[in-house]
């Protein structure tokens, strides 16, 4: 058996009722998406589970550009949807195809993977750097930057995540994922997702982030502070890569050394920048 | 596609016929030894050290045995204490008599500590943690330099065990061979080489992990059904630990979900049993994924030297291979895997009159090595086809041409055949079939051999290069091992073939079919498969040393033939012509003057009319040689200069396993082999804490090639014709495993330059050597 | 804790008992399914698939009450009048099953791919087949037997029976 102390389960039809229950239910109890990470971690403290799936929040919808996924839409409805093809060059789909496997995206929710925080989530890195906002419901909702789900160790206790929302990115603009991994079919040793604004050939403002280092989904602001108003030329993004190599804290464990890390995040910020870029050049000739 | 080998006038081998038991698998029907649904049953789980060596003071089992539901515990304290060794190989094991059931003192992180059966495997587990046990930790050895140093720990200082080589020094079993004198023709050569090369812990990965089930019949005899290779050796083994009679024992291999060697080995049987014999309940054991990488068994690790000396004009003056293999806690296998690195890669280049062969195996308190699919041929090859390859740079030679002017081919031999053997002196052979010149020419044409080499093609960060290899292997031990087939007739002109052959998803009850299909002119329809059974099927050494093709197929073409003839003489009878005239097709005996009977009209003769007989013979085989397959291997590789990562595009194994009996279950094998190599030479490996624990026992962490990481890998089978073999057969299985680390590295090489040296090729791993090189 | 939960197994809707922690694995294996394998319990194997709703997952990485009031189809579902999924028969032909141990899942994700893509190039397949782990085939035999499956199935139901 996976959860050996299982003692309740419910799948409450409204939010209001979700939340009741898992104030209700005391200390081992938790919301379930999927559940993957749930049963995989097998955890004796886990008394009592409450059901997200009941309450309608599976949807992608494309709102006047703005791309809202709701919380418990699973990778792979997400990944297929046409309105995440589109949007921004199908950047988010290119990314969730990297993640998992097929039955692993059947079942698994987007919310899910972003409130598990696993350091090595690509979700969280390209949704930082896509400046996600997301709702969240404790009684009421409230809206606020994905970043704040992250800077504050354990905002989410009591609350349930909605809805993500990808804003409409302003013309000239372009992003752009990458992700390092031993196999197809495996977590990243290190990730990194670009979003970057252009007007013309400037740049006017970056985004980067970089993931499966002992910080999640970290930015590289000293890079992106070098591309503020630079042209894209080779120097200028091979400067930005230099800097992000030096300001990224890496770590050691058994996919990768440290230092071999910090020479993936030179690559991986290169390449996305060079993607982006070329993409932004793609669409204006 | 057209089938390769009906030049031979096959009517039934050489076709693909679909797998006799694939409609089971397809639809899931309950085949596997876990599939028995069972709610009585008692569920094993097992207590495993924490510590890689100490002795353990003092264990108590009484909070776990008062748990509720928990129905006994074993330990060292109530289980025999007879030493016998987990290889399931042939009477008597070349492998030393090291452990017992359960050990008085652990050898490594994962070693078996103590067993628990109860009502459910959770109870089981949370029994296992009420376990109480002191350990002594004593010194441990985490690597062979460790072993080998001057006053390293004594890992097998047991006076009961037997069969090792200088337990004092850590050392299973020493081999040496010379042949001539390599010194000499070391220094007469024109160019010499001289490589190390180190291979990876590694675990066979077999989807379905090693699961027994135990129960006692109506007679009270105890029933083992088991996922194993080794049916009869299990029984043996089995056997003896537990003190019974082997006609007190019955064996049942139902379908295996794969072995490479895994499953051949006695890791859960005689715990289960014991516990069926002492609860008189049926018992189940099943390994978690976790305890089959670190608790069952892996390759052994291996450090190879190989120097080769060369003329000017590029052929072999002399060739030495230095082997040093770990064993990790016990000697399961560690003589003949070790020997099976020379005899199973030097007697390829037999152009070189001076050979050495010194191969050493050694202890560590690291998992324990076993057999896997290329058992030694694997490592040495790595190192070999390096060296080879090594050579032909620096000769400025074509690496194909080398190998073309030093391979050996029909007719000839090698000292090292009759030197090596297992665990005993090998047999001299003469090569009876030998395509691998044509393996070349088709394999450097299919890769573009001569368009690719040497141009490093670059595409953004990726630099392109070609590498190959060459293979050979053996087909069963010769000498050693024996394969049973019992054939009957039945009243429909069918015939049950019985083999105690072991398909563990290889194909070979369906070739074997195929095989007694041919000799008795009926479709492999009538041909009912069995295997293997103790009680039902005659005697087979099991599915190793790629020997059921050869052995069991010689022994089932056998067996087919005397039944054969019994056929011939009743139609004789009833048809009037004279035996020598008849001949067996379409189901019919078709006497010299075109008259033709039915088999269905002579099996009801025999059986209920004149003369009554059933028609049916055993037959037995056993090799007085070991015909080589032989493989020629090529890959385009990528490497990403910047990350290190290398990505194979496209591979290219062209084989000679003589007549394909089913070429769709030879290329199947040879397309395993070569995808499971991909992942030795790319990804996988068992990674240890400083403290010997393995760090990445999932398949989270421990990466097997999936479906997307692979080119599609193209088999190609050559027409070949083995005169000893059945219908001209020998084996295939585990050629190709050899092949990809060499080829992969042979390609890197070829891409950018630098030579790695130790597997597997991580992307870290390849960008450190080209930052070393620049 | 145990319950009772209703599932619709191969087109069946029937009162399942289950523990609430146990994962859907565990249940359809207790019930009789046992073409869903059991190879790792992390949802790396891909052995224990099904479809749920029509979707592959990984039976081993859910809860089986989560699963109440779904549909579930596993390999001893697939039969249809005595014939196989044309996908089950397309593995026999290709000689794409080994040991056989990982078919019923890959059978698994090959249909989730057909049902959405009826049409796949070789790396379609490929990417649908990542969650198969297969040691056996290096997965060339099952790639062609996806691609011949697709080939039949868009030919309509009856090419491919002869
Ligand atoms: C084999 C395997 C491979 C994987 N590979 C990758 C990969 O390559 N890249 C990657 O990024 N990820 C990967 N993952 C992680 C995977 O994406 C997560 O398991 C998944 O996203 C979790 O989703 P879930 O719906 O199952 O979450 P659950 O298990 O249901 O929940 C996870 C956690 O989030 C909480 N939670 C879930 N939903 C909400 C919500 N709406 N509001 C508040 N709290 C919530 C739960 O309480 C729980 O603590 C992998 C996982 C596995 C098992
Ligand atoms: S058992 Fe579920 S994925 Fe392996
Ligand atoms: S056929 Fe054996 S694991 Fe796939």
């Amino acid at each position: 058996m996976q959860l050996t102390h299982l003692q309740s389960y419910v799948r409450p039809t409204d939010l209001p009722a979700a939340i009741d229950a898992l104030r209700f239910g005391g200390r081992g109890t938790r919301l379930m998406a999927a559940g993957t990470d749930l049963v995989l971690s097998g955890s004796d403290e886990i008394t009592g589970l409450v059901d997200l799936a009941g309450l309608g929040l599976s949807s992608v919808e494309d709102r006047d550009g703005t791309l809202a996924i709701g919380a418990t839409t699973t990778l792979t409805d997400v990944m297929q949807d046409v309105a995440t093809g589109t949007y921004l060059d199908g950047v988010v789909a290119r990314m969730l195809q990297r993640v998992g496997t097929p039955p692993l995206r059947n079942a698994a929710t987007i919310g899910g993977n972003l409130v598990r925080r696993q350091p090595w989530s690509d979700i969280i890195p390209l949704f930082r750097a896509l400046d996600a906002t997301v709702t969240v419901f404790d009684g009421e909702h409230q809206t606020m930057a994905i970043g704040e789900l992250y800077e504050q160790a354990a905002h989410l206790t009591g609350a349930i995540l909605t809805e993500i929302q990808l804003p409409r990115p302003p013309i000239g603009t372009a992003a752009a994922f990458w992700k390092f991994a031993r196999s197809e079919v495996d977590v990243a040793t290190l990730n990194c997702a670009v979003m970057l604004h252009t007007d013309g050939d400037r740049c006017t403002a970056a985004r980067i982030y970089i993931g499966a280092t002992p910080r999640l989904a970290a930015a590289a602001s000293g890079a992106e502070e070098t591309l503020r108003g630079a042209q894209l030329t080779g120097n200028a993004i091979a400067d930005a890569a230099r800097t992000a190599a030096g300001e990224i804290e890496t770590g050691d464990d058994l996919r990768g050394d440290a230092a071999y890390r910090t020479r993936l995040v030179g690559v991986g910020v290169t390449r996305c920048l060079m993607e982006a870029r070329d993409r932004i050049r793609e669409v204006r000739p | 596609m057209s089938d390769p080998v009906d030049s031979q006038g096959f009517a039934v081998v050489g076709h693909n016929e679909p797998k006799v038991d694939a409609y089971a698998l397809a639809t899931g029907k309950p085949v596997f030894a876990g599939d028995v649904n069972h709610d009585d049953a008692l569920h094993i789980a097992f207590l495993a050290s924490k510590h890689a060596h100490a002795r353990i003071a003092s264990i108590d089992t009484s909070r776990a045995e008062a748990l509720d539901g928990v129905a006994l515990v074993l330990t060292h304290e109530n289980t025999p204490a007879t030493m016998y060794t987990t290889a399931g190989q042939g009477y008597p094991e070349p492998s030393p008599y090291d452990t017992r059931m359960f050990n008085p003192t652990v050898r490594f992180v994962g070693d078996r500590v103590a067993a628990v059966a109860a009502e459910t495997p959770e109870i089981a587990h949370a029994a296992t943690k009420l376990i109480d046990v002191t350990y002594e930790a004593l010194p441990a050895v985490l690597s062979i330099d460790e072993a080998l140093a001057p006053d390293a720990p004594i890992i097998h200082g047991e006076e009961t065990a037997t069969g090792i080589h200088d337990a004092a020094h850590n050392i299973v079993s020493v081999v040496n061979v010379d042949i001539g004198d390599v010194e000499a023709g070391i220094a007469d050569s024109a160019v010499v080489v001289d490589t190390t090369c180190e291979t990876q812990y590694a675990q066979h990965v077999p989807i379905e992990p090693h699961v027994v089930q135990a129960y006692l019949d109506n007679d009270g005899r105890l029933v083992l059904l088991t996922s194993t290779q080794v049916p009869f050796h299990v029984r043996r083994i089995v056997a003896r630990v537990l003190d019974l009679p082997v006609h007190r024992i019955r064996v049942i291999k139902p379908r295996v979900g794969g072995g490479f060697g895994a499953k051949q080995e006695i890791l859960l049987e005689n715990v289960t049993g014991l516990v069926t014999l002492r609860t008189g309940r049926r018992a189940i054991a099943e390994l978690s994924r976790p305890e089959e990488f670190v608790s069952s068994r892996t390759r052994h690790p291996m450090r190879v030297r190989v120097r080769l000396g060369a003329r000017e004009d590029g052929t072999l003056r002399a060739v030495d291979m230095e082997v040093i293999s770990n064993t990790g806690a016990y000697g399961s296998h560690g003589l003949t895997v070790m020997s099976n690195a020379g005899s199973k890669t030097l007697p390829l280049y037999n152009r070189a009159p001076d050979v050495r062969y010194h191969g050493r195996t050694v202890y560590t308190n690291l998992p324990v090595g076993g057999a896997y699919r290329g058992y030694g041929a694997t490592q040495g090859y790595f190192a070999l086809e390096t060296a080879m390859d090594e050579l032909a740079a620096k000769l400025g030679m074509d690496p194909v041409e080398v190998r073309r002017l030093n391979h050996i081919r029909v007719g000839e031999t090698s000292p090292i055949f009759a030197a090596i053997g297992e665990g005993k002196p090998g047999v001299e052979q003469t090569v009876g079939s030998c395509e691998l010149e044509r393996c070349l020419d088709i394999g450097a044409e299919e890769i573009g051999w001569a368009d690719k080499r040497g141009m490093r093609y670059r595409d953004g960060p990726w630099v392109h290069g070609v590498g190959m290899s060459i293979h050979m292997q053996g087909s069963g031990i010769a000498d050693v091992d024996m394969g049973a087939a019992t054939i009957k007739m039945n009243d429909d002109g069918s015939f049950n073939l019985l083999i105690g052959a072991t398909d563990l998803g290889t194909g070979s009850d369906t070739i074997l079919g195929q095989i007694a299909a041919e000799v008795l002119g009926v479709p492999l329809a009538k041909i009912v498969v069995y295997s293997s059974d103790t009680d039902m099927t005659p005697f087979d050494v099991g599915a190793y040393a790629s020997s059921t093709t050869y052995v069991s197929g010689n022994a089932v073409r056998r067996a087919a033939e005397e039944v054969r003839a019994q056929i011939v003489a009743v139609a004789s009878a009833m048809l009037e012509e004279d035996p020598d005239g008849i001949s067996l097709d379409d189901q019919h005996a078709i006497g010299a003057s075109g008259e033709r009977v039915s088999l269905e009209e002579i099996a009801l003769r025999s059986l209920y009319g004149t003369d009554q007989q059933q028609i049916g013979a055993t037959a037995s085989f056993v090799g007085d040689e070991s015909p080589p397959p032989f493989l020629a291997s090529f890959a385009e590789v990528a490497v990403d200069v910047e990350t290190g990562q290398v990505r194979v595009l496209d591979y290219v194994a062209v084989a000679d396993c003589g007549v394909a009996i089913n070429p769709h279950a030879a290329e199947g094998q040879v397309e395993g082999a070569i995808a499971n190599g991909i992942g030795y030479a790319l990804t996988e490996e068992m990674l240890f804490s400083s403290h010997g624990r393995v760090r990445n026992p999932t398949l989270f962490d421990y990466k097997i090639p999936a479906a997307p990481d692979l080119p599609r890998i193209r088999a190609i089978l050559v027409d070949s014709y083995e005169p000893t073999g059945p219908m001209g057969a020998k084996s295939v299985a585990e050629i190709g495993i050899n092949a990809p680390i060499p080829t992969i590295a042979n390609a890197i090489y070829d891409a950018v330059g630098v030579r790695l040296k130790n597997s597997p090729f991580t992307a870290e791993r390849v960008l450190a050597a080209l930052d070393a090189a620049t | 804790m145990s319950t009772t939960i209703t599932l619709t197994i191969n087109g069946i809707e029937q009162p399942v008992a289950v523990e609430l922690g146990e994962s859907l694995l565990e249940v359809l294996r207790r019930e009789g399914f046992t073409s869903v394998k059991h190879g790792c319990d992390t949802g790396d194997c891909g052995a224990c698939a099904v479809l749920l709703d029509g979707d592959a997952i990984d039976s081993c990485m859910i809860l089986a009450v989560a699963a109440d009031g779904r549909a579930i189809t596993t390999v001893e579902g697939l039969e249809t009048d005595g014939r196989l999924h044309p996908l089950q028969e397309a593995m026999i032909d290709a000689g794409a099953v080994q040991c056989g141990f990982c078919t019923p899942g890959t059978v698994m994700s090959g249909i989730d791919l057909l049902s959405r893509n009826a049409d796949p190039t070789e790396d379609d397949v490929k990417a649908a087949l990542a969650g198969n782990l297969c040691r056996c085939t290096g997965y060339v035999k099952q790639v062609d037997a996806v691609l011949a499956a697709a080939r039949v199935m868009k030919g309509g139901p009856d090419v491919g029976s002869g």
